[in-house]
């Protein structure tokens, strides 16, 4: 995977009038999307906040293909949807990875009919890029939490993805192992220059990870603002102007008074 | 090792109250023996006698029948599991037939095929199909969905993903059914050829019953319990083999 690689042109992400309503328990259609617009361009990367429950990880799963929208498109460089398929690769907030099968195993499962040799040779090239050479053979209850997201993370890229789809993907870990994951996050990034769609509830990690934010209220679900993030890389989390940008972020879930924009910064 | 040891106290206390209580002359010798004659009537029954013979015929059946349940039973199973039609078209009339105490099958089995081979076999296969089944379906059916959507994004073919994500899955229940249906079909057999059987462990027991030979019964009872264990034991080892990421958690 070297630096010169150039992505497939996939052409943008296009998400048009997006909806979708699941039934509760007593027969009421509860909108959880509606009317969803928005575009991600080629190497992107877009950050959706917004409070559990309102729907962000369901627009995840429809772009995925894992679930149906009820009405509305969503298309990759003019090609509408209708299901998984190659071009896209997910992380889950929870590792997901198979306990019957060997991390070796696990990142390889994208492919069918691959010899040995070129499954070893796929699984080591990205368990090396997630710093998880060596655990090949190992089994998944073997790894600890932050080893077992970074084998889902070897697994999403095996199979080459134009665009990785986060679910929350390091909501589950410590704060310190979190930001590890950040960083390789970006590193992976730099070198594989895949367009990346994160889902999350952690504006700063939204801030730090973003080019930009997308604000979503809940019930329904509706795209609320759409910040774009002008910072310098790397991103200082402890920069003034970084907390500006969560603060004009935050904001649009609070509304008393102590979470005001600053009108100003030091 | 100290577990092991810990799992021996009963039995050596049962065997303690069994030597008193007959020391003592509690109870008639003709109803409990003393653990020495049972003991010898065993070796003699290991060199001369026909317990192994006896043995190796009920085991012969268990062999068939529960070979016969697996496949019929496991099948059907899969499919029950992996299709939700299948498992509604099925399940009221299992439901309905498993009801019925299998010892309640063999007036039924004997009048269709005999006192010979095949009505134990036909025992055997009605007692261990359900459980077998059951667990085997049920396993399918609690396979993880959120793996499932893994395979999906994988896009797996119906067989990978049959292989790889909703069979390991199942593997820990279905051989819990396995352990059932054999311990099950066990009991099947030897009470099969109590009723009705001219050979097997069934039939000596109860053969020598009517001949108040009470420590061939007590030596019959013996081997019963100690080849199921050990078949059960078996079980284990196979399962362990089948699932060694199961012992990493």
């Amino acid at each position: 995977m070297g630096k010169e690689k150039v992505k497939r042109m996939a052409g943008e992400l296009l998400i048009e009038h997006l909806s979708k309503s699941f039934m509760t328990a007593d027969k009421q259609a509860l909108s959880v999307l509606e009317d969803i617009n928005l575009s991600v361009e080629n190497g992107e990367f877009v950050a959706i906040v917004g409070h559990s429950g309102c729907g962000k990880s369901t627009l995840l799963k429809i772009i995925a293909g894992l679930e149906d929208a009820d009405a509305g498109t969503v298309s990759i460089g003019g090609r509408i949807l209708t299901g998984p398929g190659p071009d896209r690769g997910m992380i889950f907030q929870e590792h997901r990875l198979l306990p019957w099968l060997t991390i070796e195993q696990n990142v390889t499962l994208g492919f069918e009919g691959n010899t040995r040799k070129e499954n070893f040779e796929i699984s080591d090239r990205y368990l090396k890029l997630v710093k998880l050479e060596g655990f090949a053979k190992a089994y998944p209850a073997e790894l600890s939490g932050g080893m077992s997201q970074r084998a889902a993370i070897a697994r999403a890229l095996a199979t080459d993805p134009q665009m990785l789809l986060l679910d929350e993907p390091f909501g589950a870990l410590d704060a310190l192992t979190k930001i590890e994951m950040q960083k390789e996050i970006i590193k992976i990034r730099r070198e594989n220059r895949s367009t990346m769609l994160m889902v999350t509830h952690d504006i700063e990690e939204a801030v730090y990870l973003a080019d930009r934010v997308v604000v979503m209220t809940s019930r329904p679900g509706k795209v609320k603002d759409i910040v774009k993030i002008e910072l310098a890389e790397p991103r200082n989390r402890g920069s003034a102007d970084f907390a500006w940008y969560k603060q004009r972020i935050l904001v649009h879930f609070f509304d008393d008074d102590e979470e005001k924009i600053p009108e100003f910064t030091i | 090792m100290a577990w092991t040891l810990f799992s021996l106290i009963l039995p050596l206390l049962i065997l303690f109250a069994w030597l008193y209580v007959t020391g003592e002359a509690l109870v008639p010798a003709l109803l409990l023996p003393k653990p020495r004659i049972v003991l010898n009537e065993f070796i003699v029954q290991l060199t001369v006698g026909t317990i192994i013979e006896d043995i190796s015929i009920s085991f012969g059946r268990i062999v068939k029948g529960f070979g016969l349940a697996v496949l019929f039973g496991g099948g059907l199973g899969i499919i029950m599991g992996m299709f939700v039609p299948a498992e509604r078209f099925f399940s009221l009339t299992f439901t309905s037939i498993r009801q019925i105490p299998m010892m309640a099958w063999v007036p039924l089995l004997v009048m269709w095929f005999g006192i010979g081979e095949a009505s134990k076999v036909a025992v055997i296969l009605m007692a261990a199909y359900f459980p077998i089944l059951m667990n085997t379906s049920s396993g399918i059916r609690r396979t993880d969905p959120k793996l499932i959507e893994v395979g999906r994004m994988y896009r797996l073919t119906p067989w990978r993903m049959f292989v790889k994500i909703y069979l390991p899955s199942a593997l820990p229940s279905i051989f819990v059914g396995l352990k059932l249906g054999l311990s099950i079909s066990w009991m099947a057999v030897v009470g099969a050829e109590m009723i009705a059987a001219s050979s097997g462990i069934g039939f000596r027991l109860n053969d020598a019953r009517a001949l108040m030979q009470f420590p061939i019964v007590f030596c019959g009872m013996f081997a019963i319990a100690i080849a199921g264990v050990l078949m059960d034991w078996v079980l284990t080892l196979i399962s362990r083999a089948a699932a060694p990421w199961e012992r990493k958690r």
